[in-house]
This record gives structure tokens, sequence and C-alpha cells, in this order.
């Protein structure tokens, strides 16, 4: 009854009141202006800025495109923290591997197609593409092992099965057009690498039957015959072309091969063998940004041991294991590590800091060694195969990831390294 | 007869007799010096139907401090022409070395008045005398003729522009013509006129003669890109002093020009050389751009202005903005010419001319270092004096005291180039650049994706950062040049963006930024 009283004397006070009138039409009027302002997103724009902006992409997170005020305000976070998460394509298949091209404008996806049964790569020859390009629509084959050329940004190679013969042949295009077998004969032509010189020499490593071979040409037609180089894996030309960084046969016990991390100074034909536990398996190495360290992933022996990442001087070798339960591929022996353009981390997702199925970022100091955890929406479950894009100066990461059944291309944008 | 042109524009002749006195312009009343009449040789240094025009630009390089605004302008206008008047025919086909001390020679000569009728009167060092048998005569009769762009138009792969276009061309030169011509044809005075029409047809703007996409396949038809992976460029045996050659990669059209002829190129020690070549004199078109423009005399700046707004004021070619700065420095606007010359840098670094114009820039606010490395540069892309600026380079090498030969090989740095604010940008500001660029590049829609680059031009401007704000328009105009009719309703709005934040910024290019908005439509 006090209550009472009391609402009904505050009511009789504010009609009588002219001050406390004049404030309730003072927020009234603002409030009809702000709905003015922001009609209908809500937006606070500077003076010539353009809101609503349609990427045309599927938003997982915000649900529009950043002002500019909201990202100088990201931006300004000392953490590292998602900025915008968007499908970048999913059609109902499983994709995998995105792959960035160097200029870091084009990105390929190996797709695997259940109900034919094969595996199809496609590529983004520019990220503004609705949806992918398929490499050689017309083709029944296999297609796997996508590598971008270097330091040439369009040209690429890649490993094909052909469904008549079943022989595996590596394939090359120098600007996205047709590609070209450039491997013949019988066997296994897969993991190619290609370098462009600058005198129109094109430069090729693939494996052969666990036998890496290097052969050259030029517009005019072979250059260099097919030459065995070592027996081995997972081949990368160095940026400059004049070192190549594999993995190495050191030996064999039935189907099982315990490789090294090998570093081949073509000009001076030298091996540099980075030191590593020999009881340790290692794969998928990779050349950091600037070419002077070599990430590979490491496992103790034991099939359910977890993977680590070991980061190692290219000249030297040593350095030690970063991260903890690396969430590793098995299907793509060929892909390693993902560093970040200035080379100071390499990024991944681990098994150890899994939430259920969601599974955030880490980044691996390959100095200190200490590992940062970012986190992102999480409406995607099972993420793999990480992208980082090589030349964007915010993290920008491609990986596949579940949104429902199939597995889907995610672009993640964080606010800073 | 004396082919006079005054400052502001209108052309008209006079008597011989008038030679070496003061006249009044008809048009606006200023009142000038007619040079001396030249000698019949000076007259006539090169080619049959060579213009009037061309024999101005064909004076010997001025001294060029004595002018203080044109002074850049016609540095690199008469030491060009110069170095290809003193070019024999028999070097033409790549061997530089003679034309280039031929050049060097050439390009001492008086200060030149802009008021001066025909500063042709002083004969070019070395061909004193009228030696025209040194002089080229491969051009074909009547190509530079005032009004003949035939040939030029044709090299653009474009169709003539219909000649009804002719009427509201050429002021100045139709003031000038001759009131007998009653007929447009049948007599060899109404074939010039007709001829005069043809090129004021195409200065209407209807044209692509010398708009960016030509001047892109100028520069390509006339040198060889520098690769990504390039550790050192090698023409002909000799090694440009650049430590870094990788770095002119980052830019847009990294084109080194190279002199007609067939070269060897080699851009790594351990690779085999490349054979570039070169089919024609790129010093020859870039004259006729120069005379198409008026660069020399009166300056058509409303022919460079609607080709760049045609180009959405985003270049491939990095001609047109040299010209533009040129334009800005004869006004004595030597800041906004800095700032054309350095887009021009942006566009090819390896464009020797605007490395001289650039030097002129620095040597003028008194940045010496700067400009000695300027100078360093517009000597070392002058490949065998492939621009005929070698004797211009030295003479400003010369007046700012410093040696330009031999020392440390340069580390370019393409940030040299950029807007001096970007050279404080903070985290932040990188950060935001960053994203917005990268995002960009997903918009399945251009205007989209113009949308957001314009809102990076935004958050500079809105800083206050004028120039860097500019950078980021201009990307948004130039996705829109890829998109379709809707593009010209976006592109003015975004070139409104430009003009306001010219006028914050206080900076001249506001004018520019306003009118190109009503140049830019369907």
């Amino acid at each position: 009854m006090k209550k009472m009283d009391h609402r009904m004397s505050s009511r009789g006070f504010n009609r009588a009141d002219p001050t406390r009138r004049g404030v309730a039409r003072m927020v009234l009027g603002m409030m009809i202006c702000l709905t003015w302002l922001y009609p209908i997103s809500g937006q606070s724009l500077l003076e010539g800025e353009f809101g609503d902006i349609d990427l045309g992409r599927q938003l997982v997170e915000p649900k529009r495109l950043p002002t500019l005020k909201e990202l100088r305000e990201a931006v300004r976070k000392p953490q590292m923290a998602s900025v915008l998460m968007f499908k970048l394509y999913g059609d109902g298949h499983n994709y995998y591997l995105p792959v960035w091209s160097g200029d870091g404008h084009r990105l390929a996806l190996q797709r695997s197609d259940l109900q034919a049964r094969s595996s199809k790569l496609l590529v983004f020859q520019t990220l503004s593409q609705a949806a992918p390009t398929q490499i050689d629509e017309a083709s029944t084959a296999y297609d796997s092992s996508f590598r971008w050329g270097m330091p040439s940004a369009t040209s690429f190679v890649f490993a094909r099965i052909e469904s008549s013969d079943g022989e595996t042949q590596v394939y090359f295009s120098p600007d996205g057009t047709a590609p070209l077998a450039k491997t013949s004969g019988n066997g296994r032509h897969t993991t190619p690498s290609l370098y462009e010189r600058t005198d129109g020499i094109w430069r090729l490593v693939y494996e052969d039957d666990g036998q890496l071979i290097h052969q050259a040409w030029n517009a005019d037609g072979p250059v260099e015959a097919p030459v065995p180089l070592a027996r081995g894996a997972s081949p990368r030309w160095h940026r400059e072309g004049t070192r190549l960084l594999f993995t190495r046969e050191r030996s064999r016990s039935g189907p099982a091969i315990i490789y090294d991390i090998v570093v081949r100074n073509l000009q001076k034909e030298t091996d540099v063998v980075l030191p590593t536990d020999p009881s340790h398996t290692v794969r998928s190495p990779t050349w950091s940004p600037d070419g002077d360290h070599v990430a590979f992933y490491v496992r103790p022996p034991g099939e359910s041991k977890p993977w680590k990442i070991q980061v190692a001087s290219a000249q030297e070798g040593g350095g030690r294991p970063l991260g903890e339960d690396v969430v590793v591929n098995p299907n793509f022996g060929g892909e390693g590590p993902a560093w970040q353009p200035d080379g100071r981390r390499v990024w991944f997702f681990s098994h150890a800091k899994r939430k259920q199925a969601y599974y955030p970022l880490l980044a691996a100091d390959i100095e200190t060694g200490a590992t940062t955890l970012v986190d992102y929406p999480t409406r995607c479950t099972g993420p793999n195969d990480l992208a980082v894009n090589p030349a964007c100066e915010v993290p920008e990461m491609a990986f596949v990831a579940h949104d429902g059944r199939p597995q889907d291309v995610f672009v993640l944008f964080l606010n800073h390294y | 007869m004396l082919d006079v042109a005054c400052q502001c524009g209108v052309r008209f002749k006079l008597d011989d007799e008038w030679a070496g006195k003061q006249v009044k312009c008809p048009a606006c009343g200023a009142v000038f010096a007619i040079g001396p009449r030249p000698p019949v040789a000076a007259m006539r240094p090169a080619t049959p139907g060579r213009s009037t025009t061309k024999g101005f630009s064909a004076l010997p390089a001025p001294k060029l401090a004595a002018v203080a605004g044109g002074a850049l302008l016609f540095a690199v206008a008469g030491s060009l022409l110069a170095s290809r008047l003193a070019r024999p025919p028999a070097q033409e086909a790549g061997t530089s070395r003679a034309s280039e001390q031929n050049a060097r020679a050439a390009d001492q000569g008086p200060p030149l008045d802009r008021h001066v009728a025909n500063p042709a009167a002083t004969p070019v060092k070395g061909n004193e005398g009228g030696e025209v048998s040194a002089l080229p005569t491969a051009q074909p009769t009547g190509r530079e003729e005032i009004g003949d762009f035939g040939a030029t138009a044709s090299s653009s792969s474009q169709p003539d522009p219909p000649t009804g276009a002719i009427a509201a061309a050429e002021p100045a030169t139709e003031q000038a013509a001759p009131p007998a011509v009653t007929n447009g044809s049948g007599t060899e005075a109404g074939r010039s006129r007709t001829r005069r029409g043809k090129r004021s047809g195409e200065l209407t703007g209807v044209s692509r003669t010398y708009d960016d996409l030509h001047c892109q396949l100028i520069q390509s038809r006339h040198g060889t890109r520098v690769p990504t992976a390039a550790i050192i460029i090698e023409v002909d045996g000799d090694r440009l002093p650049i430590a870094n050659p990788s770095a002119l990669a980052a830019s847009r059209a990294p084109v080194l020009f190279l002199p007609c002829g067939t070269h060897a190129v080699r851009f790594r020690g351990n690779e085999s050389l490349i054979s570039v070549v070169i089919a024609d004199h790129v010093l020859d078109e870039h004259w006729a751009m120069r005379d198409f423009f008026g660069v020399g005399g009166t300056v058509r700046e409303d022919e460079l202005l609607s080709r760049s707004a045609r180009a959405l004021d985003s270049h491939g070619a990095p001609m047109l903005l040299n010209l533009m700065g040129a334009a800005l420095a004869k006004k004595g606007d030597w800041a906004a010419a800095e700032r054309k010359f350095r887009r021009s840098l942006l566009v090819n670094p390896c464009f020797s001319p605007a490395h001289l114009n650039m030097a002129w820039c620095l040597e003028h606010r008194g940045a010496k270092s700067e400009a000695t490395r300027e100078l360093r540069l517009a000597a070392m892309f002058n490949v065998g004096n492939v621009f005929g600026l070698a004797a211009a380079t030295h003479e400003l090498a010369a007046r700012v005291g410093v040696a330009i030969d031999g020392g440390e090989p340069i580390v370019f740095d393409p940030t040299w180039y950029l807007p001096p604010e970007a050279s404080s940008l903070g985290d932040d500001d990188r950060r935001i650049t960053a994203l917005l660029v990268s995002l960009s590049k997903y918009a399945q829609l251009d205007t989209e994706r113009a949308k957001i680059l314009n809102n990076l031009g935004v958050h500079f401007a809105e800083s206050g950062r004028a120039e860097l704000a500019l950078d980021h328009f201009r990307s948004a105009l130039a996705v829109l040049k890829q998109t379709g009719p809707e593009r010209f309703a976006l592109a003015r709005q975004v070139l409104t963006h430009m003009s306001d934040a010219c006028r914050r910024a206080g900076l001249p290019e506001a004018d520019e930024y306003e009118r190109m908005q009503s140049l830019v439509s369907p």
C-alpha cells in the first residue's frame, strides 16, 4: 500500500514538475534522433563511411561487417581476438587443405566428392569469386597434392591419378590455364614443388615411388632431364630457389619409414641434416617465411602419441618441440605447420585445449616457446588444415570445419598478431 | 612568319620583322619579347613536317634555375628533345653511349623564357652550323605536324573519332588560323585545318590516345618487367647499382625502360641471359605524348585531367602523372608537383623522368640527400640514356653539388614514395588498413569492395591524414573501374570525399577532384 502511494504520488509529482517533464521530453527527443540516425542496423558511421556493406558471404560472427569505430576499438585491444569470421565456401561436399598463394590473393582447396568417390582441386583465382573454380572440370581423374609455384603467384602443380590407367602424374599450369602433364610413364609421381626462375626456366621436384626427382623446362621444352636427388618425400623449394627442404629416408622397416629432415644447398651441393631425436617420427617440413628456419611435426614412437611442432634453424638445426597434442591431418603428409608472416610464431589447433568438438587456436612463439590461446566463434566444430595468409599484416586464417554435416571452408580475421 | 605563343595559350603568327621586339598578346594583353629569328638550319632542325611547336622544344635544355616555375618542365623537355635531335640515325638501334655524349653536349643552353616566341634561336651545341644531316629523318612526313594525329591514334588501336567532334576543340590554334580559309577541303590550308580538327576531336574526350591504357601499352612495349625474384639487374653486361631489385617488384608496374634494340638482360647471377627486343624508341613516344599535351608550351591540363578522370585517378603507367606533376611545377606548385611525381614512381619506380623531376622538387625544398638519391636513381634507370636525361641529370647534380656516379649500390625503399604520413603510422592504423584491405578482397561485388576501401580512406581523412586517405580512396576508384554502369554514381561519391579531404587539409588537389566529378559519367 505504501509502495502504491509512493508511485501515485510520484506520478502526480511528475505531472506537476515542469523540470522533470522537460527532461523526459529531452530524453524522448534524443531517442527519436538516435532512431533516425541509426534506423535499421544501428551502425554508428563516420562522415563519408558506407554502412551495411554486404560481402556476399555467410558471416558467422558478427552478423555484419564491423564499422570503423568498431574496428578501431578492436585493434586497440591488447589481446588477440576474433574480428570477423565467415564461411568462404561450402556446397555439401567435404573440403580440405586450403593453400594460400604466395601473394595471399588466391586460395586452393581440395574437395572430396563422396558420391563420385573422387577428389578434385578448386581454386579461388580471386577471393571475390562466389565459388572456386574446379581445375579441369571435364576430367574424371582424382586430383591432390596441390602446390602453388614459387615465387610466381599464379602457377601451380598437383598430382593426378588417371582413372583410365591408375597412373599418377604431376600436372602443371603456369597461370591457371588448362594444366599439362609434366611427368610420364609408370609410377606414382606425387607431392610436387615448383620454382620459376627469372630466365623462364621452371624447376620441378616431386616424389616418384619414394624417390625425389628433379627436372626443368622452359617454353622451348626440357632443359634438364629428370634426375634422382634422394629417397625421400615432401620436397619444398626455398623462396630463393637455391635450397630444397625435404624428408630423407633414413631407414625402412616394412611399411614404416624413418625420415630425417634435410636442407640441400643446390649451388654448393651440400646437405644439412637437421638434428632430431632418432627415435621420433618427423614429417611435413615447411620453410619459415624468411627462409631461415624450418618447422615440422615430430612425434615420439608409438601410434597414439601426440604430435608436436619442432622449429629449427635451417643452417644449424636444433630448436625444441613446441605446442601440445597438435592437430595433424594424417591424410596429407605434404602440409606442415602454419607460420605467421613475420616468422615469430607457428599456429595450430590442439587436442589438449579442446572443449568437446571446439578447438581454440594456439600460437607458439618460436623464441620463447610460450603459447597463446585465441578463441573464435564456437559455432564451427572439428577444425583442421589451418592455413595462415602469408601476405597479411593481421591474422587472416583459412581452415576447414563443420557447420552441419559437411566440412566447409571458413576464414577468420583476428585483430592483430 | 614567326609562330608566337603567349603564356595564356593563344598562338598567332607575325612577320619576321617582329623578331627580337616586344609584342602584346591580342587575347590577354600580356607584353612579351619575341626571340630573334633563328638561322634557317636551326628552324628546321629535324624532319620535314616538324611543326614550329616542335621547334620550340627542340631547343637545347635551358638552365633550369632560370625560370623558377617552369624550370623543371623545360629542363626535362629540352633535354629530351635535344638528345633526340642529336642522335644520329645510325645510333638508333640501341647503341647509346655516343647519343648520351651528344645529348650531354646538347643540353647546354640559355634560360628559356616562356614568352620567347621561337626558342630555336640558339642552335644546339654540337650542331652549330645546322648539321641537319646528323638528325633523324625516319619520321614520316607530317607525322608531327600539328593537327595530324592519325598515326598516333592508330597506334593506340582505337578508331579515329568522328570528325564531327572538331568544333569545340583547339581554341588557341583556331584563333590563329588564317582567316582566308573558307573551305574545309581542297586547299592546303583547308587540309591543315582538317588535320587540326581531327586532333581537336580527339581532345574532346572521346579519344583513347595517351590515356592510361595507351600509356601502359607504350610502357610494356619499351621495357622489361623486373621480376619479384630479381637479385640483380644486368643489362648488356652492365649491372645497375641497386642492392635489392626485388623491392621494385612491390610496385604496380616495375618496368625497366630500355633503348631500341636487342638487349641481354639478367636478374640473377647464376641464371641465363634473357633477350629483350625493343622495336622502337620510347623517346619518340615520349615526345609525341608531350606534344599532344602541349608540355613545353601551353600545357593542356584539361586533357591530362580528363584522361586521369577516365582512369578514375588510378594509373597503371607513370607517364600521365609525371606530366601532370610537370605542369604543376611549371605553375610553381612544387608541393603538389612532388605528390604527383611520388605517385608516378609508386606506379613504376624505374621511370627515370619522374626521378629527375622528383630530384628537382627535393632540391627546391632543400632536401639535398633525398635529391641526390633521386638523381642517382634517375641516372641508373636511364639505361643507355633511353630517355635522353643524362645531361640534365648531371647538370642538376652539379647544381646540387653532388657526384652521382659510382658509390655504394642503392638500397631501394618503396616507402620513399608513399605519403609522408605513412612513415608515422601507428600499430592501430596499420592493423585497420590490413583488416579492411584484406576483408575487401572477399566482397563478391566490386561496388561493395570499393565501399570498404572508401571507408579506409574515411578513416584517414577523419584523422586529418589527407594524402593517405587519397591513396585509399584511389584504391576504391581502381576497383570501381572494373564495375558496370553503377560505378559512376559511387565514383562521384568517392571523388567528393577526396575533394572534401583535400579541402580540409588545404591541398590544391581539391579542385582537381571536384572537376573530375563532372568528368566521370557514362
